[in-house]
């Protein structure tokens, strides 16, 4: 059931970036979601060929993905949102910048758990801010008429549910290594919540306005 | 062992916690939604009220149009036909026969004016500037009838206008 669960989460990463070069004809690569539509499908690829089949240690990838994953985030985000919310990204991106250098004293070779925390953690703290932003600023506006179909509502929902069902997990973790033999029970949780926020990351670009 | 037990409390309470916060963005969505619904409803009444209210001076505007214009050249018509029914010389006949020819082109130009005036597709097919020069053109005309029929009278160039 795992092993099901986790190969539908890994390779729905590839739907988002296939479904947007598929649907948009002319302006490609110019909507704010789409770095993180590229890096879902990259982190998709890397697992499979370079953890599945090449079995590379994974402690590198980790960091790298951290530092991309919130470049990417920020990116959409500070895109969204009005330029008066400026100094919020700026304080978030001088904490992860110190954060992430922070974290490279906790990884090893051998574990780099505590230091995806303490990225996941700073990357989490964004997200919720910047949705709950997103959302003041949406009903500030109120431009958007129909929300269901507004493809920005789906990727916002999408990665603010996804940090929070997995906030938990992600700062617990090191602890729930040790402490308990059935680890990947817990990391289910995380392979749902991915599978979740790629099919709402798929729905979000079917929804985008096709050019 | 108990930490490792009162640990996962935490995770499974922190986690299911984290995730109903999550989820409640359906629940924002919703109410965003209702509140857009509200607002277009409260949008439509005042575009209907405004649209009614233009409707209702329009109409207001054209019945004045009528009852000032052509309602006192069709009474002033009446009078003239009464009073040719009773007269017999026959200088008078033709003179009242004129005043009546000229009272019905004041009465159809007045109508033509108001049905100009009330004719909205022409400002949508030729612009506002055309539909503006078009609502001046029919006085224009009484303008110049009235200069035409000053000269032929006076003989001569009289002050000109």
């Amino acid at each position: 059931m795992y092993s099901i669960l986790y190969y539908i989460a890994l390779y729905a990463g590839l739907l988002p970036a296939l479904l947007y070069f598929v649907s948009k004809k002319q302006k490609l690569c110019t909507e704010a979601i789409f770095p993180f539509l590229l890096l879902t499908a990259l982190a998709t690829l890397y697992e499979q060929i370079g953890t599945e089949w090449l079995q590379l240690n994974t402690s590198y990838w980790t960091q790298v993905y951290s530092l991309l994953e919130f470049v990417t985030i920020f990116y959409f985000y500070i895109s969204s949102l009005d330029k008066k919310y400026k100094i919020y990204f700026n304080v978030y991106r001088i904490v992860f910048i110190l954060f992430y250098i922070y974290s490279f004293s906790y990884w090893s070779e051998q574990n780099a758990l505590l230091a995806k925390t303490i990225n996941k953690t700073v990357i989490s703290l964004l997200v919720f801010t910047a949705t709950f932003l997103w959302f003041k600023q949406l009903f500030e506006k109120v431009e958007i008429k129909n929300l269901w179909q507004s493809a920005d509502f789906y990727f916002v929902s999408g990665l603010f549910i996804y940090y929070a069902s997995t906030f938990c997990l992600f700062i617990l973790s090191s602890f729930l290594l040790e402490t308990t033999s059935y680890f990947y029970d817990y990391w289910m949780i995380n392979v749902v919540a991915t599978l979740f926020l790629r099919a709402l990351l798929s729905f979000g670009v079917w929804k985008m306005d096709k050019v | 062992m108990e930490n490792g037990q009162s640990l996962e409390w935490v995770f499974w309470l922190g986690t299911l916690m984290m995730s109903f916060l999550a989820v409640s963005v359906i629940f924002l969505a919703v109410f965003y939604q209702r509140k857009v619904f509200e607002i277009t409803q409260r949008e439509t009444a005042v575009s209907i009220k405004a649209a009614l209210k233009a409707e209702e001076k329009e109409r207001n505007r054209v019945a004045a149009d009528l009852h000032d214009g052509i309602s006192g050249n069709l009474s002033a018509i009446l009078n003239l036909v009464r009073l040719l029914e009773v007269t017999e010389k026959k200088e008078a006949v033709v003179e009242l026969t004129k005043e009546i020819k000229k009272a019905l082109e004041t009465s159809l130009n007045g109508v033509q004016r108001i049905s100009y005036n009330l004719d909205a597709s022409f400002i949508r097919k030729t612009g506002l500037a055309s539909g503006i020069k078009r609502f001046f053109s029919p006085n224009t005309k009484l303008v110049r009838y009235s200069r035409t029929r000053r000269l032929s009278s006076a003989g001569t160039p009289s002050v000109p206008f």
